[in-house]
């Protein structure tokens, strides 16, 4: 029988998860109080538990308390499985961060590759790695990856990472790109994803907001914006044209997004707002949405 | 010594070419006189030659025809291939004539060295040189095909002669007109030629001082008597001062160093255009991507570099870059792209050469120094490659797949080179301007391809490009065959150090003596990830899983068997029993095994086991089980779908077990729901907040449904990466959930007088809440499964129910707060926030277009990190608290004095820190902001605390410094 030391280990492996922070790790201080013999058994343990399938980080970071040799080589196994799971992912950030192992970035970057959970693993850890070839890696999965849900984790880290997150203002350009990015209009969204990479290279490269043309000064909405704000949460509004056409800017853009959205929503009244908007964004959504079949493009070409 | 050994080895040269001169062409003369025989063939020569000068094929076979024709004896054949430097000589002129043509003749000397092969390729495509590129070919491989017939050159190595041709066709691409240039640039500047040609004479003097001081404090002396005493610095003590001055004093900007009327560069150089400053970052890393930006081999670089940002004034000189100029380095990506106004570097920045430009016009020159291990090591590298490959880099040479010792610094050179094959293989494109004419850069078998034999060393492009074989194991450099055949003292036998060590960070693990278990192939995710180390049973008769004795009448109670091996592969040769209480006992010894085992046992068995079915047991039923509906079916179908054949033997490698789960069928009635596990304890939650037990079976029995189906939905997709996506993300998964939470929203609505807050890092929730706010877990919602033990385990399945709670919480707030600032109060980055509430209040702002207003408050304990546990390194108290404790030598008391000392508190705070010590630190509207304070106030406690550890390790002496023996 394990003795007490040992029991209450086990238990904490095997914890009910009650609250969204049981989520996050095991209590992991009947682990650290072990002596080796026991730790040995338990990475044996928690390995039999992962050899069973269950997929639970948590695990990771109790083998990463252990820490021990064959902890380690646990993790490093882990980290290298075929088919990514949210615990390789963990295993791989963990032995990125805090071993400097230099294949972490590859197993992350194949790892933004799976489903959303692993995704937001992987995501996370590439965040922490906090080099150029983790930049690279979300770049690349958000210009590759269709999903909103996966386009927003991924972009989050990136803003986060590069203090972007700081100039998401109304009207700017920082906000738009980010709007276009989780649009699903296929044309302003590349060219919102590789804005966004242009900057996320410069910021790596130490650019400052101000260089980046990100930076912009925290101004209340015009009057005409703050019109179209309103009409917008009211289907029924009318969208006045002759206010549309007066926008200027950075509120243009975001007009063009808000817009965007309404046409998503299918809004009819939508196209002839990005027609009175005008410009080249608005035109690119129109003809994303007509070369989507959208049936309010049908309405509207009828 | 070595100067002796050098001439004694000059001179026994000098008597071997004598020799052999004194015994070859006499004899050759007194055979032709003596006995006039038909000269020798084509072939019969050639064969001569090479044997003479193995590795030029091409050229001896041209000599070999020429000396043919001109009937040439045996004995002049043999005389000439003796003669290694006439044979060399005669070799390439022959070799030239017979090409016709210089670029051939280049092209096909050449083709062995992939760094030429690249060249070539982008000479051949440069469509900017001024005039044509046509116009300037011929000279500038006349001027190669000129140096190679100059001295012996290697075939593989014929770069270096590129470089110096190609000196005179610099700075010839199209001119840049000066409203088209960036009004600001930037360079990198090696600290070397600050030193060199820059320093102004105050600098000069600063960097004489402080060297001088330096030598006299080593000396023990005051600089005046160093001074007097003839101890004065030479270059490289200045040098030393100059990277000293740099990273101290000079650390934010060290143009006050600098000449203003210096140049900064002799001639044309190169430039960027965009105002940048360098990250404060891990020197090292800031190092890294320095080069990668700039495609920079790293070994210029070797006393650390300068990041200037220029605003030149005046007219400007500006033109885009060349092949030619490329050819100042391996890693130059060509790109051919009309409109853009600069060209690329394989980093991707935009680049261009100017001429002209002064210090006068620099703005800033930030210093980037990195770690003195990776100066010593950059040194090294250029040494070894001096030494045994004259004329050559340490990055042409790792390019070339030859090893000259790199260790510490190959995440620099991975970095680099990386990022410049990606560019390579697949550029980077402008949404607006035209892709680049032909493509990517990339020769066939030049630089950039990884595909080639031998491949580039430290070379993996991750991304977009096909990825590349593993680097080819580390070789020698090779002897240059130009070297007399005696003369091996330059060789890398001699000069270059130890083969690659193994990836910097892998090395703990790598560095233990047994090899790391090879990744187990499998398609199960975490399957694939383990294999239990194995240890020799003491008994082979006694399984590995054995924990203690049999209970006595364990026969009678034996209910099913299974051998060992089916379900615990680690332990071969035993058969586990089934026990009538769900106990497992292995044989041929009777012993208990282990829950893991036992677990294992009863989901294979035969016959069904007393304990509640598993996942396991669920997926293969056993065939006189009960046909109660799986929870691997989806729950609309699964009473009506029979249950499938029982797996002969569900291996857990393979098997969707969740141990210890244990789940039973699907209730359907009511009765059923509340025989599940945690429903008194959810049924009481719910009662405590005045609401009838009808809404908690109400709740539960969603909730229940919802784990069933999300449960069933992981099992069956998470091998599908696309439908798992969808599936989580959608509503299906989360209806449940989110019904049960609207419903008690509903019947206990949050106060919508209140203010709502996010929150991360224990007791981060208790501070909101002392601030006025309320948290998730204050309110009923957040309370619902306090103490319920669910019979769900499943990490994933468990995180769509908090998500979803999460989720409908967030919004809610969402609602209530608007038009208002949302407060979140963060003890660490990252947790629930960023990973669960920010998402849904993300999803609530891009729905309706308008940008969240965030307030973060960034919460720090006053000389305490954030994190505790090991995963947390390096800002961890845990971790932290026992180093410091080993430096103390155990004495935890005196760990603790030398803290408070410096005003750690590491030992204060050993569980969760009381809400009343947290500190606001300052509130930000951005994550990123609230990281940057919490990181500043991290590596401030991480200096103390080494700080402390110097203390104790300087007070404790060298018998207590850790890794030594007492």
């Amino acid at each position: 029988m394990p003795d007490q030391a040992l029991r209450a280990a086990l238990e904490a492996l095997d914890a009910p998860i009650q609250a969204p922070s049981d989520l996050l790790q095991l209590d992991l201080k009947p682990i650290a109080v072990l002596d080796a013999g026991h730790k040995a058994t338990l990475v044996a343990e928690i390995a039999a538990r992962l050899g069973a399938g269950r997929d639970d980080p948590r695990l990771v970071d109790a083998l990463v308390e252990i820490g021990s040799k064959a902890a380690w080589q646990q993790i490093e196994a882990l980290a290298a499985a075929a088919e990514p799971s949210v615990s390789s992912a963990r295993a791989a950030r963990r032995l990125g961060v805090l071993r400097r192992d230099r294949r972490a970035v590859r197993w992350l970057a194949a790892a933004l590759r799976s489903w959303t959970y692993v995704v937001e693993e992987a995501a996370t850890g590439l965040y922490e790695l906090d080099n150029y070839r983790a930049d690279e890696a979300l770049l690349e999965a958000l210009a590759g990856r269709d999903e909103v849900e996966i386009r927003r984790v991924l972009l989050d880290r990136l803003f986060v990472r590069h203090g972007l997150d700081a100039w998401q203002l109304a009207a700017s350009p920082v906000w738009s790109a980010r709007m276009a990015a989780l649009s699903p209009w296929p044309s302003l969204r590349a060219e919102a994803i590789a804005v966004i990479g242009r900057w996320v290279r410069g910021a790596r490269g130490g650019a400052t907001p101000q260089a980046l043309g990100v930076a912009v000064p925290d101004v209340p909405p015009s009057a005409a914006m703050t019109a179209l704000l309103k009409a917008l949460r009211d289907p029924n509004a009318t969208l006045d044209a002759g206010q549309l056409a007066i926008l200027q800017g950075g509120e243009r853009d975001w007009a063009v997004d808000l817009l965007g959205k309404a046409l998503e929503r299918g809004e009819f009244r939508a196209v002839a707002a990005l027609h009175a908007v005008g410009g080249a964004r608005a035109q690119m959504v129109l003809d994303d949405a007509r070369a989507l079949d959208l049936p309010v493009m049908a309405t509207a070409n009828a | 010594m070595q100067t002796a050994h050098q001439d004694d080895r000059a001179r026994e040269q000098q008597q071997q070419r004598q020799q052999a001169d004194a015994a070859g062409a006499p004899q050759a003369q007194a055979v032709d006189l003596a006995t006039p025989t038909a000269p020798p063939s084509a072939r019969q020569i050639d064969q001569t030659l090479s044997a003479g000068l193995p590795g030029y094929a091409e050229g001896t076979a041209a000599l070999a025809q020429k000396l043919a024709r001109e009937q040439t004896s045996q004995a002049g054949v043999d005389a000439l291939a003796a003669n290694r430097g006439a044979l060399w000589s005669d070799v390439v002129a022959a070799w030239r004539a017979a090409a016709t043509q210089d670029e051939r003749f280049v092209k096909q000397f050449g083709n062995s060295d992939p760094i030429a092969q690249q060249k070539f390729r982008d000479v051949d495509g440069e469509r900017y040189y001024e005039g044509g590129i046509d116009a300037v070919k011929p000279g500038f491989y006349g001027a190669v095909a000129a140096e190679v017939q100059t001295a012996p050159i290697q075939r593989d190595r014929i770069f270096p002669l590129m470089q110096r041709a190609a000196g005179s066709y610099k700075f010839k691409g199209t001119k840049i007109p000066g409203d088209q240039l960036a009004a600001m640039s930037r360079r990198t500047h090696g600290v070397g030629t600050l030193y060199s040609y820059a320093l102004s004479a105050r600098g000069a003097s600063i960097v004489d001082t402080w060297a001088r001081a330096e030598l006299a404090t080593a000396a023990g002396m005051t600089p005046v008597e160093a001074a007097n005493a003839g101890l004065l610095p030479d270059d490289k003590a200045k040098l030393e001062a100059l990277k000293h001055l740099l990273r101290t004093t000079y650390a934010g900007d060290a143009k006050g160093l600098a000449e203003p009327s210096a140049s900064l560069a002799r001639a044309e150089t190169w430039y960027s255009p965009a105002e940048v400053t360098v990250r404060p970052a891990d020197p090292d890393m800031a190092f890294a991507d320095m080069m990668t930006v700039g495609a920079l081999q790293p070994e210029w670089y070797a006393d650390g570099a300068l990041d200037l940002t220029i605003e030149p004034t005046g007219m400007r000189e500006a033109r885009k870059p060349t092949a030619f100029d490329g050819m100042m380095s391996a890693l130059w990506v060509s790109r051919n792209q009309d409109d853009q106004t600069y060209g690329v570097t394989g980093g991707g920045a935009r680049e261009f050469l100017e001429r002209g430009v002064t210090w006068a016009a620099v703005k800033s020159a930030v210093p980037v120094i990195p770690s003195d291990t990776w100066m010593a090591e950059l040194a090294r590298l250029n040494a070894a490659v001096k030494a045994s490959a004259p004329g050559s880099s340490v990055g042409e040479e790792l390019l070339r797949g030859n090893d000259p010792g790199v260790a510490a610094t190959a995440p620099a050179y991975e970095q680099v080179f990386d990022r410049s094959l990606e560019e390579a293989q697949a550029p980077t494109t402008v949404p607006g301007q035209s892709a680049p004419v032909g493509g990517a850069a990339m020769a066939p078998g030049g630089t950039f391809d990884t595909t080639r034999t031998p491949a580039p060393l430290h070379a993996n492009p991750v991304l977009g490009a096909a990825p590349a074989p593993a680097p080819a194991p580390a070789t020698p450099l090779p002897v240059d065959p130009g070297a007399a055949a005696s003369d091996d003292a330059g060789t890398v036998a001699a000069s270059a150090p130890t083969p690659t060590t193994p990836a910097a960070g892998s090395d703990a693990i790598r560095g233990d003596t047994a090899a790391p278990p090879p990744a187990p192939a499998s398609t199960t995710p975490a399957a694939a990830a383990v294999a239990p180390q194995p240890q020799a049973p003491a008994n082979p008769d006694v399984s590995r899983h054995a924990i203690g004795a049999a209970p006595g009448d364990w026969r009678a109670r034996e209910i099913a068997a299974v051998p060992s091996a089916q379900v615990m592969p680690d332990d071969p040769g035993h058969v586990y029993h089934v026990l009538d209480d769900g106990d497992v006992v292995a044989t041929t010894t009777p012993a208990r095994v282990d829950p893991t085992a036992a677990r294992a046992a009863r989901a294979a068995a035969p016959t069904p086991a007393p304990a509640p079915t598993t996942t396991a047991a669920r997926a293969a039923p056993a065939a006189t089980a009960p046909a109660a509906p799986t929870a691997t079916a989806a729950p609309a179908t699964s009473a009506a779908t029979p249950a499938p054949a029982p797996a002969a033997a569900a291996a857990p490698a393979v098997a969707p077990a969740t141990a210890p789960s244990v789940i039973p069928p699907k209730p359907t009635t009511d009765v059923e729901y509340k025989a599940l596990a945690g429903w008194a304890a959810f049924s009481a939650n719910v009662q405590s907040f005045g609401l009838p037990e009808a809404t908690a079976l109400k709740g539960w029995k969603l909730a229940m449904d919802q784990l069933y189906t999300n449960q069933e939905a992981y099992d069956r997709l998470r091998s599908d990466p696309a439908a798992m996506t969808a599936w989580v993300d959608s509503d299906p998964a989360r209806v449940g959930f989110r019904a049960m939470a609207d419903d008690l929203l509903a019947a206990k609505p949050l106060d919508t007088s209140r203010t709502y807050a996010l929150w991360s890092g224990k007791p981060a929730h208790e501070y909101a809440q002392t601030q006025g706010h309320e948290v998730l877990e204050s309110v009923a919602i957040g309370k619902l499964f306090d103490d319920v033990r669910v019979v769900f385990r499943e990490w994933n399945v468990m995180k769509t129910l908090w998500r979803a709670i999460s989720d409908v919480y967030a919004r809610k707030i969402g609602e209530i707060m608007q038009g208002h600032a949302i407060h979140v109060y963060q003890r660490k980055l990252g947790d629930i926030f960023a990973e669960v509430e920010s998402k849904a209040l993300a999803e609530l702002a891009d729905s309706t277009g308008v940008p969240p207003r965030y307030v973060f408050h960034p919460l720090v304990v006053t000389g305490a990190f954030g994190g505790e546990a090991e995963y947390e390194k390096p800002y961890a108290n845990g971790p932290w608290r026992d180093r410091l404790t080993t430096a103390a030598a155990g004495d935890k008391v005196r760990a603790q004095g030398a803290c408070e000392a410096v005003g750690v508190r590491l030992f204060s705070y050993t569980g969760i820190v009381p809400v009343g010590d947290l500190r606001d630190a300052g509130a930000t509207g951005s994550a990123s902001a609230a990281a940057a304070v919490m990181t500043a106030h991290n590596q401030d406690v991480d200096a103390r605390c080494t700080r402390a550890e110097s203390a104790l390790l300087t007070a404790a002496g060298p018998a207590a410094t850790p890794g030594t023996s007492v």
